[in-house]
């Protein structure tokens, strides 16, 4: 999953950058709003997270020109304008989401998952597929109860897929959503993860759970087991 | 000078005075020197009618007989009245003793049977008015008859003094007229624009902290005056009270976890530790900032603000609450009739609304109502108040966290969760700035929470 954030505090940024790469996202960084406008228009990312008080083009403004240019990837502001008219405001404008600084990391993060999970159209923190379970606050695996080690990139590209469960994936975007640029993509890892996921998803090889789309990419062939909302 | 009211009213008042008075006096003026003029010609005509009446031109020696002038101003020299006959060649056949020494101008041919009045003057540079006659005598020994003219005359002296008289004496009167009208014109500015010095002389005594308030009978014009600047005066003051136990509440919240802060960097030495140290205090001065910041915020209600319709505010707050609350499956539900008003700041109502409702939906399982009722005004003349009740289907709240959860965030020397800051926040705003009342109340295993808002 790929985060844009836009914050012109270069501490705060750096933080929260960190702390987004240690929960297995890749980040896109951009200390103002006319390089968060250009990555937010121009990158493949899969939400964003947008401070409010931007020195040259003010958050509400880059959400108004994300939304006009078609862009639908969920936003999160952060602002310190805590009164319930500016929240109220902010979520007319096309936001998602808020968060009052300070904020505490852990609930950034939190917020962050739900909104990728609700734009997927899922409504719970556990994504079932079949007899597959990944939980995404906890970020394990198991399989019909059983847990499954599995290593924070093979746990990234499965999130993805089962995300989008039911959907042929391609292996450039697979890249593009993990990958935060084009320098270290390398297919090759892809497939070798792919493979070691398979071995540990379905050892005895009769579920068959991530399929090849011939010349087109990788399907999670189990749809979602509750409801979809969206 | 004209930036006084007092000013302004005087100069127009004189200036309508003065040409009322000034228009009217030329009018007197020349309707007496018409009149004046018109009783010397009538005086001058009747002497004429004597002359015609006594003279005998038949006997050119002997024309008049001076004796039987019924006037002697006639006969006294410089008396100022005058007479002569001329004939048609303008020889003298009589004069006046009065004229002895002095020649008056023979006016020249006139149409017969016609009083001709006009200004002439003497050969002793005496003004004059004169009138003449020219009449066809028909003599005894001739068939034909002959013109003559008869001239009569007085002079201006009496006249002028007559009119000068008049003026003086007109003038004397219009004078004095004026004195008197502009003098009750003061009078009464003084009296009608008494209140506007009162309330400049009471705002002067509330600017030196002598007042708290305009407490003066006003007239009815200036009354809603007084009462929105009293109005306005007490909002101020309700503003700066608040503002004031907020600096003082603050200054003494923000400086002990300060002082945890400071002392903690100074000796800390492990990071993990100081960490867990600086994490209390942060979230302490984090929670105090958001408090004293909104409490500072609240506007309050005033005597003077505009009516914020409650519905379109209560489907915003609904609509974003949908939108952040998306994945946890809550029905929300906002109702509020068309009527509904709150006299007061929309930021106000947007807080207390959105923070009862965010709490809800923090606690709610599956519904959040929320339900604005319009109550009926306290008596007569005030506004109808507001009733906003929220319900959730939460856990619910036993009696005794209430009073707890209540007062969380007005004493804040305890850690405190985000949703206790609102519900303090609510509070403040219902109970301190719109003197409401906030109740928290189990209801069916859910949480009912009421806010109910009069207004003046």
């Amino acid at each position: 999953m790929r985060i844009l954030i836009v914050e012109d505090e270069p501490q705060l940024r750096q933080g929260l950058a960190t702390s987004l790469r240690g929960e297995g996202f890749a980040v896109d960084l951009a200390a103002n709003g006319q390089d968060g406008l250009f990555a937010g228009t121009e990158y493949p990312i899969d939400l964003a997270v947008v401070d409010l008080g931007l020195p040259d083009l003010s958050g509400t403004e880059l959400i108004g020109r994300w939304r006009a240019a078609g862009r639908t990837f969920p936003i999160l502001i952060l602002t310190a304008r805590g009164s319930w008219e500016d929240k109220v405001a902010g979520l007319e404008l096309g936001a998602d989401d808020y968060l009052v600084k300070p904020f505490h990391t852990p609930e950034l993060i939190a917020r962050i998952r739900a909104l990728l999970r609700r734009s997927a159209g899922w409504a719970e923190s556990k994504l079932r597929c079949g007899p597959y379970v990944l939980d995404t606050a906890a970020k394990t695996l198991a399989n019909d109860g059983q847990a499954i080690e599995i290593t924070a990139f093979e746990y990234k590209v499965l999130e993805y897929l089962m995300m989008h469960a039911g959907r042929v994936v391609s292996k450039t975007e697979l890249s593009e959503h993990l990958y935060e640029d084009d320098g270290d993509r390398d297919s090759n890892v892809l497939e070798v993860i792919i493979g070691r996921l398979r071995r540990k998803l379905d050892p005895d090889r009769v579920m068959n759970p991530v399929e090849t789309a011939r010349g087109h990419g990788y399907r999670f062939r189990f749809e979602r087991n509750q409801p979809s909302r969206d | 000078m004209l930036s006084s009211l007092h000013a302004r009213l005087l100069v127009v008042a004189g200036v309508v005075l003065t040409s009322f008075l000034g228009t009217a006096a030329l009018v007197l003026d020349h309707g007496f020197r018409d009149s004046a003029r018109d009783a010397v010609q009538e005086r001058l005509k009747a002497q004429i009618f004597v002359l015609l009446g006594l003279a005998d031109l038949d006997t050119p020696a002997r024309v008049l007989n001076d004796a039987l002038l019924p006037d002697t101003s006639l006969a006294t020299p410089e008396s100022g009245h005058y007479a002569q006959i001329h004939d048609a060649d303008g020889r003298v056949l009589w004069r006046s003793r009065s004229m002895l020494g002095l020649a008056i101008q023979w006016p020249g041919e006139r149409a017969a049977g016609n009083f001709v009045f006009e200004e002439a003057i003497s050969s002793a540079e005496e003004p004059l008015f004169c009138l003449s006659y020219l009449v066809q005598w028909e003599s005894r020994d001739e068939a034909r008859a002959r013109p003559y003219t008869f001239q009569s005359c007085e002079g201006r002296g009496a006249f002028d003094a007559q009119v000068r008289r008049f003026q003086r004496r007109m003038w004397l009167w219009f004078g004095g007229l004026a004195a008197f009208l502009l003098a009750i014109q003061l009078v009464i500015l003084r009296w009608g624009l008494g209140p506007l010095r009162q309330i400049a002389s009471e705002l002067t005594a509330i600017e030196a902290g002598e007042k708290q308030s305009l407490s003066g009978r006003y007239p009815r014009e200036l009354q809603a005056v007084a009462s929105n600047l009293n109005a306005l005066l007490a909002a101020r003051d309700t503003h700066l009270q608040r503002y004031r136990n907020a600096l003082g509440d603050l200054a003494h919240s923000l400086k002990t976890p300060l002082a945890v802060i400071r002392s903690t960097l100074e000796r800390g030495t492990d990071a993990g530790e100081v960490a867990e140290a600086l994490r209390e205090p942060v979230d302490q001065l984090d929670a105090t900032i958001k408090y004293q910041l909104q409490r500072a915020a609240t506007a309050g209600r005033s005597a003077l603000s505009r009516p914020v319709p409650v519905a379109p505010v209560l489907d915003r707050l609904v609509a974003s609450l949908r939108k952040v609350y998306h994945s946890r499956d809550i029905l929300i539900t906002g109702n509020a009739p068309a009527d509904a008003m709150f006299y007061g700041d929309q930021g106000d109502l947007m807080e207390i609304i959105g923070n009862l409702a965010d709490n809800a939906c923090k606690w709610a399982r599956r519904e959040v109502r929320v339900e604005v009722l319009v109550t009926p005004a306290e008596s007569a003349g005030k506004r109808p108040g507001l009733c906003i009740r929220i319900h959730d289907d939460g856990p619910g709240l036993p009696a005794e966290k209430v009073l707890e959860v209540m007062q969380r965030g007005a004493r804040l020397d305890q850690s405190v969760e985000g949703h206790g800051i609102g519900l303090a926040t609510v509070r403040e705003i219902v109970e301190g700035a719109y003197s409401g009342r906030l109740t928290l109340a189990s209801d069916h295993g859910g949480t009912v929470a009421e806010a109910r808002l009069t207004f003046t």
